[in-house]
């Protein structure tokens, strides 16, 4: 780790529009996060145009605020509504909800925010250490390397493609083949751009986003009116009790081992915060003194998950920034960020760009530190977001999707991306075709096939270069490794909460 | 009620997909004059691609009238409707769009969605309106990105 270039990202934290902007992306984050059918990950693609007229470390930063608000906005609907906002928190609804119920709302918010952010902390710690020490290995990579990455980021559609890998990997297959449409980099050949000018520069990754993961989202919300009805159901907190000491105290271990689980988890692609709250939850359930207390009310049954799922966020960026591997939709999202903003992950990010990665990974400590300032100040604003009428939240963020398709390129193209994007994605979600591994496919395909092309080309055609290379072989025995890994642990959560944590319609905040 | 057999339907269309591909590939990627030895040339991926897609249509079609293994889900017709008529708009707010901008398109799509959504109360009707001007705004003033007017 190279200390000056440590205190240079630390440095650059330090900016009052940085301050400004990590605030107002836990804010996002949890408003989006609390509401019901949205989702901090659906934020982050929303606001992900509005990003880039910020500098690389305020829009990134940004972003990652958005995104750990967004996985600790969940928990407050999931408490107040018995309805989690969105399905990390799916495990907080089981004790959150009936300690809520029994008058002490705000106790269960409070050990929830407390639970997120430790979680938080010490997953951003995790990334600070980790991250650097894998990318200094990483760097004798070359091309073969490189693809076999790439098909190791591909093997996540495994992880992520639910009840049928069959639509799993064809999802991946629709992927790869948008990201051959444009200018071929290595031939200068064009690919399926019909003679349109717009798309020799490919497919915009924004607008097709925002069509691929809001749009169903607003459809979905369109089709179902249940949850207008469910407003009446919130539980009020007129009883102020806070978490007491001796209450901390007896949470604590429990907070730092399912911060611990969600690190591990969230390293691991192709998992995610549902998984990890999960295993939280059975973990904090199965080591308890009192596990017939779970299920009631108990303390730990709301911070095992809270702190679980809050531990995947900055974890999760560990393979994202060291090697190119995006483990969820949600940090998929910040892939296409990273890369518009001229940051291109990999084994080089850190020689190249150190300081502002460093200075990215020394927000998401701010981000968490906000996320606590502003759970505790505004809590009684969040219980009141969950209520904000359906009827004018379409029109909002369908103008807003629009809008952040338009300013993605400046071009109206944009918007027809977008609208084919998503109808093509309301009629796949349908099919139960998920959408993670279609985006997998667009962000992974061209490494894997330029990387292809140029080990091929490096060993006169030879296929065996990727087995004859050590490091080669072994991302290739480590990619069929967490393949059936990823699909033993799945099988085994399945088992256990009887696919309550199913993700395999792979709506973005599913994915999460 | 609208019922999909969604593995079947999933089969057809990727072998549908596929195909196409396949054909529209000697159309849409040209063939390259000078490959290096041992290079693959540009289509060689979009064709590995395609008949993977075909694969695993034929797959899919495979157990669903063969295996009998099927995931058939019903939509609601209202539910589908409101949910065709919402997708009807956004097409139409993005064809207006991209011929008369942005501001106009946006307030008749909140208008039509509030219709469409049987709204009465005029505070939302106030909010939806004022909306997009706040859009406007924020993109042309904060984010210094210009969203076309008219």
């Amino acid at each position: 780790m190279d200390f000056s270039t440590l205190l240079n990202g630390f440095l650059q934290v330090f900016h009052l529009d940085n301050f400004i902007f990590i605030f107002l992306g836990v804010f996002i984050g949890i408003v989006f996060g609390a509401i019901p059918g949205l989702s901090g990950a659906l934020a982050m693609v929303i606001f992900l145009p509005f990003s880039f007229s910020l500098s690389p470390v305020v829009g990134i930063s940004m972003l990652m605020a958005i995104y750990c608000g967004g996985c600790y906005g969940g928990s407050v609907s999931a408490i107040l509504l018995g309805t989690p906002g969105s399905n990390e928190a799916a495990a907080t609804v089981l004790d959150g909800y009936p300690l809520a119920k029994r008058g002490y709302a705000r106790k269960a918010l409070e050990v929830a925010l407390l639970a997120s952010t430790i979680g938080g902390l010490l997953s951003s710690v995790a990334l600070l250490f980790f991250a650097p020490a894998i990318s200094t290995l990483t760097l004798r990579f070359s091309s073969p390397e490189y693809f076999m990455l790439a098909i190791f980021g591909l093997s996540i559609i495994s992880g992520v493609s639910g009840e049928s890998l069959l639509k799993g990997l064809l999802a991946g297959c629709i992927g790869i083949m948008i990201s051959m449409i444009g200018m071929d980099d290595l031939s200068g050949l064009s690919r399926f751009t019909f003679n349109n000018v717009n798309l020799l520069s490919g497919v915009n990754l924004i607008a097709m986003m925002l069509g691929l993961f809001a749009i169903p989202v607003l459809v979905e919300k369109m089709e179902n009116k249940e949850y207008e009805l469910k407003l009446t159901e919130i539980v009020s907190m007129t009883n102020k009790e806070g978490v007491t000491k001796k209450e901390f105290k007896k949470i604590f271990p429990s907070i730092v081992k399912s911060s611990l689980i969600g690190i591990g988890i969230g390293a691991l692609p192709g998992t995610g915060a549902a998984i990890a709250s999960f295993i939280s939850y059975n973990e904090a359930k199965r080591s308890s003194k009192h596990p017939e207390e779970f299920g009631h009310g108990a303390l730990e049954g709301i911070a095992a998950p809270e702190a679980g799922n809050n531990g995947v966020t900055a974890a999760a960026l560990i393979p994202l920034l060291t090697l190119a591997i995006p483990g969820s939709a949600a940090v998929a999202t910040l892939i296409g960020a990273l890369m518009m903003h001229g940051l291109v992950p990999g084994p080089q990010l850190f020689q190249t760009q150190g300081a502002t990665v460093y200075a990215i990974m020394f927000s998401i400590v701010i981000a968490n530190i906000a996320m606590f300032a502003e759970g505790k100040v505004l809590a009684r604003f969040f219980a009141k977001v969950i209520q904000v009428p359906q009827v004018i939240l379409m029109p909002m963020l369908t103008i807003f999707c629009f809008a952040g398709a338009y300013a993605a390129k400046g071009t109206a193209f944009n918007i027809l991306v977008l609208v084919i994007a998503g109808i093509a994605s309301f009629a796949l979600a349908k099919l139960g075709i998920p959408h993670v591994p279609l985006l997998l496919g667009v962000i992974l395909g061209p490494i894997a096939e330029t990387n292809l092309r140029n080990s091929l080309t490096l060993s006169n055609g030879s296929w065996l270069i990727f087995l004859t290379r050590p490091i080669s072989l072994a991302i290739l025995a480590l990619t069929i490794f967490l393949v059936i890994l990823v699909k033993w642990q799945d099988q085994k959560l399945r088992r256990k909460t009887g696919n309550a944590s199913d993700n395999s319609t792979g709506t973005y905040d599913e994915e999460a | 009620m609208v019922t999909l057999r969604t593995n079947l339907l999933s089969g057809i269309l990727a072998i549908c997909l596929g195909a196409a591909i396949l054909i529209l590939i000697p159309f849409q990627i040209q063939e390259e004059l000078f490959l290096a030895y041992g290079q693959i040339s540009a289509d060689f991926i979009p064709k590995v691609v395609s008949l993977v897609m075909i694969m695993l249509g034929i797959l899919l079609v495979f157990q669903s009238l063969i295996l009998h293994k099927e995931k058939i889900i019903s939509i609601e017709a209202g539910a589908f409707k409101r949910a065709m008529t919402f997708l009807a708009l956004t097409v139409a707010y993005g064809v207006l769009f991209r011929w008369i901008g942005f501001l106009i398109p946006s307030l008749l799509f909140t208008t039509g969605l509030l219709i469409l959504q049987r709204s009465r109360q005029w505070v939302y009707w106030l909010i939806c309106c004022v909306f997009p001007v706040v859009i406007w705004v924020l993109f042309n003033v904060v984010f210094l990105v210009k969203l076309p007017l008219i």
